[in-house]
């Protein structure tokens, strides 16, 4: 799945996935499915800015100018992320 | 208050009441397991006929399969539909509205009897009717201390009871053995059946109604000594929820009522590990550890 992801792709929320804030972490729900889904605070991050219609390659900027770690590293961590949200149907892609 | 009809082929007006979790419960049938809850209604309750058919063509699986109850699994299905839920357990089948205020019993052994029946309604009927009216059950032992309720938590095992009679005997008395009714204003409300304990036996009836929740402790072994650690928000949450009672049986959109029960409580309730080692005499320790660290959370 992450092979498949790139710079240019954009994800967005699933309609219906509950979002709530945990002082900075957040916990995920699909009500329809019953699974919780949590965020630590990258994690968080990266959820609200593709909410805002980033793409994944605009996350990585943001995230590389907000947290102290090797480029490659937040990345592989950010394809990561994102392919576990697409396989737990949290978001889906945009055409 | 919740109207129970247990005897489908009856008539008989719900006279048998008591009070539960701060809500007054009206049945057709006498439960064992309610007798020490008994309240005294001048006027017995007439509950309406069920629904004349639940639609079940329309009606979403909620759950299906096997599950423990009691000392033993036993088939469990829920439907949500329009207006209600569907509940089977085995053999025994409940229609509950969807605001949890009212439950018939729609199929079962005839005629009901009373002391198998009070595991399924005081389990997952009532935890549920409970649910929809927002007051969420969590499995844990409780101790009252100084006006307010100490939730100890864990899976199975984890001691919980254990832990709670010895803070007993240290001058917290038990309010609750293995169920502990939290609502929305996150105050324990301890006059709950507590089915592993006899009728003389039960924590909450001496208690108030309700109690504010001044914590809720997740039990851990630590053969190194006593120590209380504040859990992350995320990791808090994802133990509340796990800790519900019936929360598998939740439909959406009492789950992410219940979501939001959780993420508040964890706002509002200090949730920490309680970590001890399983000796004797540990329980005055632990009541020191305890108080400490409630008191240095007022601080």
């Amino acid at each position: 799945m992450s092979a498949e992801l790139g710079p240019e792709t954009l994800l967005r929320h699933r309609p219906g996935i509950l979002f709530r804030d945990l002082a900075g972490e957040a916990v995920l729900l699909d009500p329809d499915a019953g699974l919780y889904f949590g965020l630590n605070e990258v994690g968080t991050r990266a959820w609200n800015l593709l909410g805002g219609g980033a793409t994944l390659g605009a996350v990585h900027a943001a995230l590389r100018e907000e947290y102290d770690a090797p480029a490659e590293k937040i990345w592989e961590d950010l394809l990561a992320l994102a392919g576990e949200l697409l396989a737990h149907r949290l978001v889906e892609r945009v055409p | 208050m919740i109207l129970l009809r247990l005897a489908p082929r009856s008539f008989d007006p719900c006279r048998h009441t008591c009070r539960v979790a701060g809500i007054d419960l009206a049945a057709d049938v006498a439960l064992p397991a309610l007798a020490p809850f008994e309240t005294p209604l001048a006027i017995p309750v007439e509950l309406p006929e069920p629904p004349a058919a639940f639609e079940e063509a329309a009606a979403k699986v909620v759950f299906r399969g096997r599950a423990p109850l009691g000392a033993r699994e036993r088939f469990v299905e829920v439907l949500a539909g329009a207006g209600g839920a569907r509940v089977r357990v085995d053999e025994e089948v409940f229609v509950l509205s969807g605001d949890g205020t009212r439950v018939w019993r729609t199929a079962g052994a005839e005629p009901p009897d009373p002391d198998r029946l009070g595991e399924t309604v005081l389990g997952p009927v009532l935890s549920l009717a409970l649910a929809l009216q927002g007051v969420f059950c969590l499995h844990a032992a409780a101790v009252a201390a100084d006006g307010t309720a100490i939730a100890l938590t864990g899976d199975s095992g984890a001691g919980k009871s254990t832990l709670a009679s010895l803070l007993a005997q240290e001058g917290w008395p038990r309010a609750a053995d293995d169920i502990l009714p939290v609502d929305a204003s996150f105050a324990a409300r301890p006059r709950f059946p507590q089915l592993k304990l006899a009728a003389a036996e039960q924590p909450g009836i001496s208690l108030p109604e309700r109690l504010p929740l001044a914590a809720v402790y997740v039990l851990a072994e630590r053969p190194e000594g006593v120590r209380v650690t504040p859990l992350r928000p995320l990791l808090a949450t994802s133990h509340l929820v796990r800790q519900t009672v019936a929360a598998r049986l939740f439909a959406p959109d009492l789950l992410a009522r219940h979501a939001d029960f959780c993420a508040r409580a964890v706002g509002a309730v200090p949730v920490r590990e309680l970590a001890y080692p399983r000796e004797r005499g540990i329980g005055a320790e632990v009541r020191r550890a305890i108080a400490a660290d409630l008191r240095e959370g007022a601080a």
